[in-house]
């Protein structure tokens, strides 16, 4: 007792001295945010790795056994349904990401036009990117209805057929790219804050030297709003990925499996079929594919991103 | 995702507004997916109608050491944690006759405040004519049992429901009683060990089942698709039984030139052929020509000849299994499988007989899509419809023209007719059980209570051999131009088989659906896609042997 007892008067000057207390402050406020990290992120994370290579058995879990590599290699070289819920989700990501990106920017720079009311259309095109996934989904199913929806009305107006939308495996992926849409203002204020820090004068002084407006789109604006098309690829990658409200609600996965998510699929595995073990390896290989792809874009950002204050390359 | 799910078909059901969809779903935010699984983890969801809640009082808290004398679980469940001594409210409960329903009244037990919790959702019960009857029998039993309340956990489907089962007993407090819950919904958690097996609480009680019951209710009561034929466990007291049979508009027919249908089951007559054949004559297009007639317009069909026929029902008739509990093979590539289900695919998209969704709900003006085919039949542009005594209420409900009920056709190979069967059911982990088997008692073998419960409030032929005559004359009182004995006869040739307990219960047909739906849409023949069916039905069911094994 005697020899600690310097060693806590240290801690005690310490935390009294205005650093100290500064540090404990900084400690203190960040501790909540920690605490969820560990019991609510890293410890499931945790568990899930450890339940992946088992059969655990959700609602007895007495009876969980270890079974080594066996979910991984059932997904990976013995589940159909494994495959085809990873080709639904990697085409739809690979169609939504760059929908978005491109129709994201195309607003974005719709909106960077200074006239009466822009900040008005700015709030009007970002509030849908705030509504629940479910009430969109719900909105897009009535949308979608070939017989009384809003889209095949519109069609008909326009002299067009009616499409079977999201009641067709043709036409259910580009259904939900279409849906995906009604959350580009999310997107498009990132562009816009980039657009809105590219410096006038680079504009300017390509327009004295004779550049059009298509040039300057391209050679100035294009390169310096670079940074944000890699966040919001990343993002919107790792997002798409994820995809579940939009199948859950509005296609259950259907027709013919042609909009089965990855993450439906392992919710089936896990609350449907009751096979936790395999939900858990298939969230992990999720996980492994996101994060190849994530760096796989990391490193080609080298190429093609550019900032402005460190010169090419990300 | 199970709050959104909740919503979404709370909202279908018409039990949510618009209005109060939107302010509950917005409320959920962005992602409160993995929120709502979590709190419905921690029991806190408020599932039941405000109404319950002050019916029941306080959420139940049952102590963790709660008795279950005489009540061995089954194997595969057996809770470690489990006393096994302590006195119950059903030790004190006054034994009842074998063959005689129970009273409802038993002694009070003694101690603290109980309750019990009942989930509705697996089956019907929720309906807003439904709830106060029940209501009404839980207020019954507590005046009677003094301080066990009862508390109705509502959730709108059976997805809902599966959700909240299996994410409360992950956390340790599932409700103690489920109720009414479908063979399917028993089924989708027999081979989880979910269920107590009430025979020691039957036999505590000198309760025979085969003397209370409809002998068709036994087979699902005892799980016997999973526990085998020479089961000896009940999973579930039976509450409510649903028989099938074929509605037909008798103006149309006597427009028709028609005879109506016979009224005897099983008639060697009444096959699938001559029910094609009436179809046809009843299927009419714009300029008043019957399908099968030459110059029969398809695409412009304006009255069918019937609303619905399940294909379930029909490949069963031509002698299909989809799963065989012999060979342990699915049967989607057998000759009667393929005839049955594409004879089926052919009533829609090469008879013309049956309307897709679609055709149905544009003819019918139905606003949701799904609805449309009965719709058909209940505004009069369907001259049949396979409906059941649960759609009574609904579909029966018809002003604008006479209709009478027939049985279902024979197929090919067998008469196969639905059977539906709800229960009340135990969930094995739960504590206070036998507070739980005390309510399933007054419920479900009290005779009073019984009938108000299975056909005031479900529409249901009484599962009760005691309470026959009183859907008999609920029928005569509420349908009285219907012949009620085709509706009692349907459970001597209806059966529970299609909701049987196979291996991979869900999976199956998650699995085999997808590639047997272009087939129902009329884009694939039946024996295109069987081979296909039959491997990955064949998978699903190989791998759950790999990894269990059935009860002996």
């Amino acid at each position: 007792m005697a020899a600690t007892t310097p060693a806590l008067r240290r801690v005690g000057q310490r935390l009294r001295s205005s650093r100290g207390r500064e540090a404990l402050a900084a400690y203190l406020f960040v501790s909540p945010w920690v605490i969820g990290f560990l019991l609510f992120i890293l410890g499931p994370m945790i568990a899930s790795f450890a339940a992946s290579f088992s059969d655990y058995a959700v609602l007895h879990p007495e009876q969980t056994g270890w079974v080594g590599w066996a979910n991984y290699q059932r997904a990976l070289f013995e589940d159909p349904i494994f495959r085809q819920a990873l080709k639904v989700t990697v085409s739809y990501s690979v169609l939504a990401v760059l929908a978005d990106l491109v129709i994201g920017f195309l607003l974005a720079l719709l909106l960077n036009v200074s006239f009466r009311g822009v900040t008005f259309f700015r709030t009007l095109y970002y509030m849908p990117a705030v509504i629940s996934g479910v009430v969109v989904s719900l909105m897009f199913l009535w949308i979608f209805n070939p017989r009384f929806g809003l889209a095949n009305y519109v069609l008909r107006l326009a002299g067009l057929p009616g499409l079977p939308w999201v009641y067709s495996p043709r036409w259910v992926l580009p259904s939900l790219v279409i849906m995906s849409l009604w959350g580009v203002g999310r997107s498009t204020l990132i562009y816009l804050a980039s657009l809105q820090s590219i410096p006038t004068h680079l504009s300017e002084a390509a327009a004295i030297d004779g550049a059009g407006a298509l040039q300057r789109l391209l050679r100035i604006t294009l390169p310096l709003v670079t940074p944000a098309i890699f966040f919001n690829l990343v993002l919107g990658l790792i997002d798409r990925l994820q995809t579940f409200t939009e199948a859950f609600v509005v296609t259950q996965g259907g027709p013919d499996n042609a909009s089965l998510f990855y993450v439906l699929y392992l919710y089936r595995n896990a609350f449907t079929y009751f096979k936790m073990g395999y939900a858990a390896a298939l969230a992990w290989i999720l996980f492994l594919i996101t994060l190849a792809l994530t760096l796989l874009i990391f490193r080609s950002a080298t190429r093609w991103v550019y900032y402005q204050d460190e010169g090419r390359g990300g | 995702m199970t709050f959104e799910a909740d919503l979404v078909a709370a909202l279908k059901e018409g039990r949510l507004t618009r209005r109060q969809f939107l302010r509950r779903a917005a409320g959920l935010g962005l992602s409160m997916s993995a929120v709502g699984a979590l709190l419905e983890a921690c029991g806190s969801a408020p599932a039941s109608t405000p109404a319950a809640t002050s019916a029941a009082g306080v959420v139940p808290t049952a102590p963790a050491t709660e008795a279950a004398t005489g009540a061995p679980a089954i194997a595969m469940t057996a809770p470690a944690t489990e006393a096994a001594t302590g006195a119950t409210a059903a030790a004190t409960t006054a034994t009842a006759a074998t063959t005689a329903p129970v009273a409802a009244a038993t002694a009070a037990p003694s101690g603290g405040a109980k309750s019990v919790q009942v989930l509705v959702g697996f089956g019907s019960g929720n309906a807003p004519d439904q709830i106060p009857i029940e209501e009404q029998l839980a207020k019954k039993f507590t005046d009677a049992h003094g301080d066990t309340k009862v508390e109705f956990l509502r959730v709108p489907d059976s997805d809902a429901a599966q959700n909240k089962l299996t994410l409360t007993m992950n956390a340790g407090n599932p409700p103690q009683v489920i109720l009414p819950s479908g063979v399917y919904g028993i089924n989708v958690f027999i081979d989880q060990g979910v269920w107590a097996d009430l025979t020691p609480y039957l036999k505590k009680d000198n309760l025979d089942v085969t003397q209370l019951f409809q002998a068709a209710t036994l087979p699902a009561a005892r799980g016997e698709g999973y526990y085998g034929k020479n089961s000896r466990v009940v999973v579930g007291i039976p509450v409510a039984l649903h028989g099938h049979f074929l509605g037909y508009n008798k103006d149309l027919f006597q427009k028709a030139g028609l005879p109506d249908p016979t009224h005897t089951w099983n008639d060697p007559a009444w096959t699938y052929d001559k029910l094609l054949e009436y179809a046809q004559k009843l299927t009419l297009d714009k300029n008043g020509q019957h399908a099968g007639e030459d110059g029969f317009d398809a695409d412009n069909i304006v009255q069918f000849g019937m609303a619905r026929f399940d294909a379930d029902i029909i490949w069963r008739g031509y002698g299909a299994h989809e799963y065989d509990p012999a060979t342990r093979k699915v049967g989607y590539n057998t000759p009667e499988y393929i005839q049955g289900f594409q004879f089926a695919a052919d009533l829609i998209h090469k008879y013309h007989v049956i309307p897709t969704d679609e055709a149905a709900a544009a003819l019918s003006g139905a606003t949701k899509t799904e609805e449309g085919t009965l719709q058909a039949w209940v505004t009069g542009k369907a001259a049949m419809a396979e409906l059941c005594t649960c759609d009574l209420p609904t579909w029966g409900a018809v002003k604008t023209f006479k209709w009478d009920v027939a049985p279902i056709p024979r197929g090919p190979k067998r008469l196969f007719s639905y059977l539906n069967l709800d229960v009340g059911a135990i969930v094995d982990k739960a504590t206070d059980k036998d507070a739980a088997w005390e309510l399933l008692k007054s419920m479900l073998i009290d005779q009073g209570n019984e009938e108000q419960l299975s056909y005031e409030s479900l529409k249901a032929i009484p599962p009760l051999k005691s309470n026959t005559a009183h859907f008999t004359d609920g029928v005569k009182r509420d349908f009285p131009t219907l012949d009620v004995n085709v509706l009692t006869d349907s459970l001597k040739y209806g059966s529970t088989e299609s909701e049987d307990w196979h291996p991979a219960y869900i999976e199956l047909g998650q699995t085999t659906g997808p590639l047997l739906d272009p087939v129902r849409r009329g884009e694939a023949k039946a024996a295109d896609v069987a081979a296909k069916a039959q491997a990955a039905g064949q998978k699903v069911i190989d791998d759950w042997f790999a990894k269990h094994k059935l009860p002996s």
